[in-house]
């Protein structure tokens, strides 16, 4: 029935018990005498979709929100433009928005959201045309995945101790497929500053409100639960980093435990960085001031140039790769430049242009 | 010269790591100290801390042998007549990150079965057979980032656990919309509470409501005159008007700082302290950078106070702490060395946190070294640390 109402632009309307007959009903009847948008339709210019879910757009009323969840196939640094094109009170509209395509996703979540999509849309087919071998291997493939509870997977629920050799072997398995499709999920935790001296960040993770437990357990020894924040909508965290941690990449891991007893893990990866970077300044004397030219050794945030006796008189110096910087010092003198990198540790160096 | 006597330390022992029992005696080591119960009846007869030879307030495991041994993260201690004699250990082997058992909710971090009854740690207190031991009444966490004055009683904020009052010799912990505490401030309109889940205003002390005006969630750090209270966010400094026509302006990227810090007024001049900016000078809607590139020792400022001559004290994140005069000429600097938290004028001196102790007060018997807040209440000079809320009577 699903299938069908998608297929005629109809609606669909599970009813789970009588006692919500009257409120069911009685919102499928707003819904239908008061379509707000109507004839939907989706175009993709710069980049194909493929596999997009729902497979024909609905009519909309007031208050429905519209979820499409698709695949993109562009090249990185294309922009893809989507418009919908749909009827608002007998007038043609378009709702335009672009999107730049990253070269990664950027956002966990999102493959999720498609991979519950086709796998609903597997298991209607399924439920139509019969069990077929491919669409079933698919639906398991993207529940181990993602981590997805289907008919198929619903052994990902059960204890490790419970299941058959044959279903444990599955399950291993699968779950390397899955570490391996998590890899690109990276960002399914995050800290609010990568790069660091020692200090106080915030971890924030995403996991479900009603998940049982969100346990971050830090590589200098801290576990600690994670709290649900209503406002972000996500589970958060404040740490410290203490003082004598040594510099490096770190890994923080989460553990989630869902409602479903089903376990993930994610990880924020954070660099502690508290050594000042290296640069080197060239400073060319000019008809109007000075011209600067720094080259830093590391990944750079900001160079600014100053003179030394008056430095209320300053240039921020310009970089497109945060390695070379460039700018002109209107004024003439001794300079001070000062570099700071991505954790914010400065050097400063005075030069006398040449 | 200031001396500083009569220590009462405050801690909190929610968090349990670990727990033994030896005959009729229940131990358990948590984030606030040692606590020792008596069964069957579970009375708390004892909590050991910092001023009973712990070198850290933060015990992760306890034990018993014949003799009750404590695991710090750097220590092993042993428990004498009355004291914990403790020397240096290497550090503990780390958790694997695994699904954990819950209790109540809660993570386990122990059980015991002691005849028919069951002892179980969590992280959210210690429990015989089902009933909670873990006293109430306690400070509502063991760092204490902020702490005020405000209607006749002692507030503190904490880092991670909320805000409590001191009442009656106890502390009481309010269910508040917000956990992490940056800074509180009495004004006659209420006390002002910045989190990082925002800007909240109470009056009663029980009932809280955002300032919504201020929009950002992250209100880092406050400061206040007779009319107005400035709120720092990363990105904005907010004036809120105190008295007289609801106002709240906003200055977006003050001196082109997207991180701002902390946030003092001495005269009619705002400073601000920055990561990105050093410090920012506000002089009516004109800002005034002092920074790496003006000579001073950093660009990363945490906290500022006004000095006695109409400058400001400013904190840097590791080069210790500079004192700017009005004219913006750099005229002292203060442990260059040290890791700078907090600065708190007191009288005609500046009391300056730091990750290395408490600079300014004469000697203090501190159970953490990291300094992050300060308050002065007639003789009593208040020091919230990491590990623990210190009251000293000064004179």
């Amino acid at each position: 029935m699903s299938r069908l109402a998608a297929t005629k632009r109809g609606r669909f309307t599970y009813i789970e018990s009588p006692e919500v007959i009257e409120q069911r009903v009685g919102r499928l009847f707003e819904q239908i005498e008061s379509p707000a948008l109507v004839g939907l339709s989706l175009e993709a210019r710069g980049a194909t979709l493929i596999r997009t879910y729902p497979r024909s757009l609905p009519d909309l009323s007031a208050g429905d929100d519209l979820l499409i969840a698709t695949r993109v196939m562009g090249a990185s640094g294309s922009t893809l433009e989507l418009v919908v094109h749909g009827t608002l009170a007998g007038r043609q509209v378009s709702f335009p928005v672009s999107v730049a395509l990253p070269e990664a996703a950027l956002h966990p979540w999102a493959g999720r959201v498609w991979a519950r999509s086709r796998i609903d849309d597997a298991l209607e087919e399924i439920a139509l045309g019969g069990d077929r071998p491919e669409l079933r291997d698919e639906v398991v493939e993207l529940g181990v995945a993602y981590n997805l509870v289907t008919p198929y997977t619903s052994f990902l629920a059960v204890p490790a101790s419970e299941l058959s050799e044959q279903q444990a072997s599955t399950l291993a398995e699968m779950r390397q497929q899955r570490a391996r499709a998590l890899a690109a999920d990276e960002d399914a935790a995050v800290l609010s500053r990568r790069n660091m001296p020692p200090g106080d960040p915030m971890l924030t993770v995403d996991a479900p409100q009603d998940a049982l437990q969100v346990t971050a357990y830090f590589p200098f020894g801290l576990v600690k639960d994670l709290k649900w924040d209503a406002g972000l909508r996500k589970w958060s965290l404040r740490f410290l980093v203490p003082l004598g941690v040594a510099d490096g990449e770190y890994e923080a891991v989460v553990v989630i435990v869902k409602r479903d007893r089903t376990v993930e893990f994610a990880r924020a990866s954070y660099v502690i960085d508290s050594k000042a970077p290296d640069f080197e300044v060239d400073a060319a004397r000019g008809v109007t001031g000075v011209h600067l030219r720094v080259i830093a050794s590391e990944p750079s945030r900001r160079a600014v140039a100053a003179l030394a006796d008056d430095p209320r008189r300053r240039v921020e110096l310009s970089s497109s790769d945060g390695r070379v910087f460039e700018g002109d010092l209107p004024a003439n003198g001794r300079v001070r430049v000062v570099v700071s990198d991505l954790a914010r540790n400065e050097t400063s160096r005075e030069v006398d242009p040449r | 010269m200031i001396a500083l006597v009569a220590v009462a330390l405050f801690t909190n022992t929610t968090q349990v790591e670990s727990i033994a029992v030896a005959g009729a005696f229940l131990w358990a080591a948590t984030g606030g100290g040692v606590e020792e119960y008596a069964l069957p009846g579970g009375d708390r007869r004892r909590l050991y801390t910092t001023l009973d030879g712990l070198p850290s307030n933060l015990v992760l495991r306890v034990w018993h042998d014949g003799s009750l041994h404590v695991r710090t993260a750097g220590a092993a201690c042993v428990l004498g007549r009355d004291r914990f004699d403790c020397a240096p250990a290497p550090p503990l082997a780390r958790e694997l990150p695994a699904p954990g058992q819950r209790y109540r909710g809660a993570r386990e971090t122990g059980r015991i079965a002691w005849g028919r009854h069951l002892i179980v740690a969590t992280s959210e207190g210690v429990f015989l057979d089902g009933r909670r031991l873990t006293p109430e009444g306690q400070v509502c966490g063991n760092q204490i980032s902020a702490l005020a004055a405000y209607d006749g009683r002692v507030w503190a904020g904490s880092f991670d656990q909320g805000l409590c009052v001191l009442e009656g010799g106890a502390w009481r912990t309010p269910r508040t919309p917000f956990g992490m505490v940056n800074d509180l401030c009495p004004t006659p309109r209420g006390l002002y509470v910045a989190a990082a889940e925002g800007l909240f205003l109470t009056r009663d002390g029980r009932t809280f409501r955002r300032e919504w005006r201020v929009r950002q969630r992250g209100a880092n750090r406050l400061a206040a005159s007779h009319r107005w209270l400035l709120v720092t966010t990363p990105a904005s400094l907010y004036a809120v008007r105190l008295e007289g026509r609801d106002i709240v302006k906003r200055f977006r990227r003050p001196g082109g700082s997207t991180a701002l810090q902390a946030v003092a007024l001495n005269g009619a001049e705002i400073w601000l302290a920055s990561e990105d900016r050093g410090i920012i000078r506000m002089r009516g809607q004109k800002f005034e950078i002092f920074d790496k590139a003006a000579g001073l020792p950093s660009s990363w400022m945490v906290d500022v106070a006004p000095s006695r001559d109409g400058g400001i004290w400013a904190a840097t994140l590791r080069d210790g702490a500079v004192e700017l005069g009005r004219d913006g000429q750099l005229r002292a600097a203060l442990r260059p060395d040290a890791w700078g938290l907090r600065l708190y004028r007191d009288g005609e001196r500046v009391l300056f946190g730091t990750q290395q102790g408490l600079e300014g007060a004469g000697p203090t018997a501190l159970p953490n070294p990291h300094v992050h807040a300060l308050l002065r209440t007639g003789d009593v000079l208040w020091i919230g640390t990491e590990g623990g809320l210190v009251q000293q009577l000064s004179r």
